[in-house]
């Protein structure tokens, strides 16, 4: 089995990982975001070839998509998906998640603002 | 606390027993879990956090390179300059077991030669820019692991907790409550059944008495 990585975002944010050998998705918006993400999950279950180990996509999408889905997407071992900034910078949803995960485990944010 | 609606028989008693040692040794292992898992997630957390800021500093770098390659150069080039990667990725992908939770580990090579483009057509930024993506994807694969290896730390704290608390607060206490009311009613059960024989010898006795 061969694994991939794939990006997912506007073209200015992509084409610079195109070089290294990844596998480029030109997307504007979150829905069209979640489809792709939707089609490499049942494309995994269809053909067992090629899979996206790990999945780059733009913050600006990412905080878009719905919890639900996202959880829904995220569920098993594989694809990882990791949020990078855009061209414009940060946008803080990468440290808005870890606090996130923080909460979710510890049951409250233990990281906060001191 | 409830008591559970079983019928108050020994056997139950006894099953209702053995139920209970069950449930305690449950949940004893539970809290061993969870304490196993918040020790890595705590392990792990703090390094996603600082990685994450590091990878979105290097970046940000890489993109600002990335924009004077690109006010420089029509963007057709730029395209055509990096739409035909000669460099490959090689990922190998295994997935650990923490503790129940499937970790993936990422190893990854690189092949080829990432500049594979004239020098006459495009500018001296677009190498930096290149560059900059190619030492920061490193981290980025790193990240990603940790990352989901945190989230996936983190689903599964939140289950065990709640599997933890509700044995500790809902299933062991009615469990013992119900042990208890049982053993109470078969020890009434058992007095009452000692009156009654008492009572019966008695009314037997008299009864002798007064026909002797």
């Amino acid at each position: 089995m061969n694994f991939k990585i794939a990006i997912i975002g506007p073209k200015d944010a992509i084409i610079g990982f195109t070089a290294l050998g990844v596998v480029p998705f030109e997307c504007y918006n979150a829905d069209d975001a979640l489809e792709i993400l939707k089609k490499m999950r049942s494309d995994i279950i269809e053909e067992n070839e090629d899979r996206f180990a790990i999945v780059l996509i733009n913050e600006d999408l990412i905080k878009d998509i719905s919890q639900d889905e996202y959880k829904k997407i995220t569920k098993e071992a594989l694809p990882a998906i990791i949020s990078v900034p855009g061209i414009q910078g940060g946008t803080g949803f990468g440290a808005e998640k870890v606090r996130r995960m923080v909460e979710q485990a510890v049951g409250s944010d233990i990281f906060g603002e001191k | 606390m409830a008591i559970l609606n079983v019928s108050s028989t020994r056997m139950v008693l006894l099953d209702l027993k053995k139920r209970v040692k069950t449930a305690q040794r449950g949940h004893k292992l539970l809290k061993d879990k969870q304490d196993g898992l918040m020790k890595k997630f705590m392990e792990i957390i703090r390094e996603v956090k600082e990685l994450r800021k590091d990878v979105e500093d290097k970046l940000a770098k890489a993109f600002e390179h990335q924009m004077y390659a690109s006010a420089l150069l029509l963007p057709e080039m730029t395209e055509s300059a990096l739409s035909f990667p000669k460099a490959k990725m090689h990922l190998e992908v295994k997935t650990k077991n923490v503790m129940s939770v499937r970790i993936p580990e990422f190893d990854f090579k690189k092949e080829g030669d990432i500049m594979t483009y004239g020098v006459f057509q495009t500018s001296a930024e677009l190498d930096t820019a290149l560059r900059a993506f190619n030492k920061v994807f490193p981290l980025l694969i790193r990240l990603a692991q940790i990352e989901k290896t945190a989230e996936a730390l983190a689903i599964e704290i939140e289950t065990t907790r709640r599997r933890v608390n509700a044995l500790e607060h809902k299933i062991v206490p009615d469990l013992v409550e119900t042990v208890k009311f049982i053993s109470m009613k078969l020890g009434e059960n058992e007095r009452s059944v000692i009156i009654t024989t008492m009572a019966v010898k008695a009314m037997i006795e008299s009864s002798e008495k007064s026909g002797s």
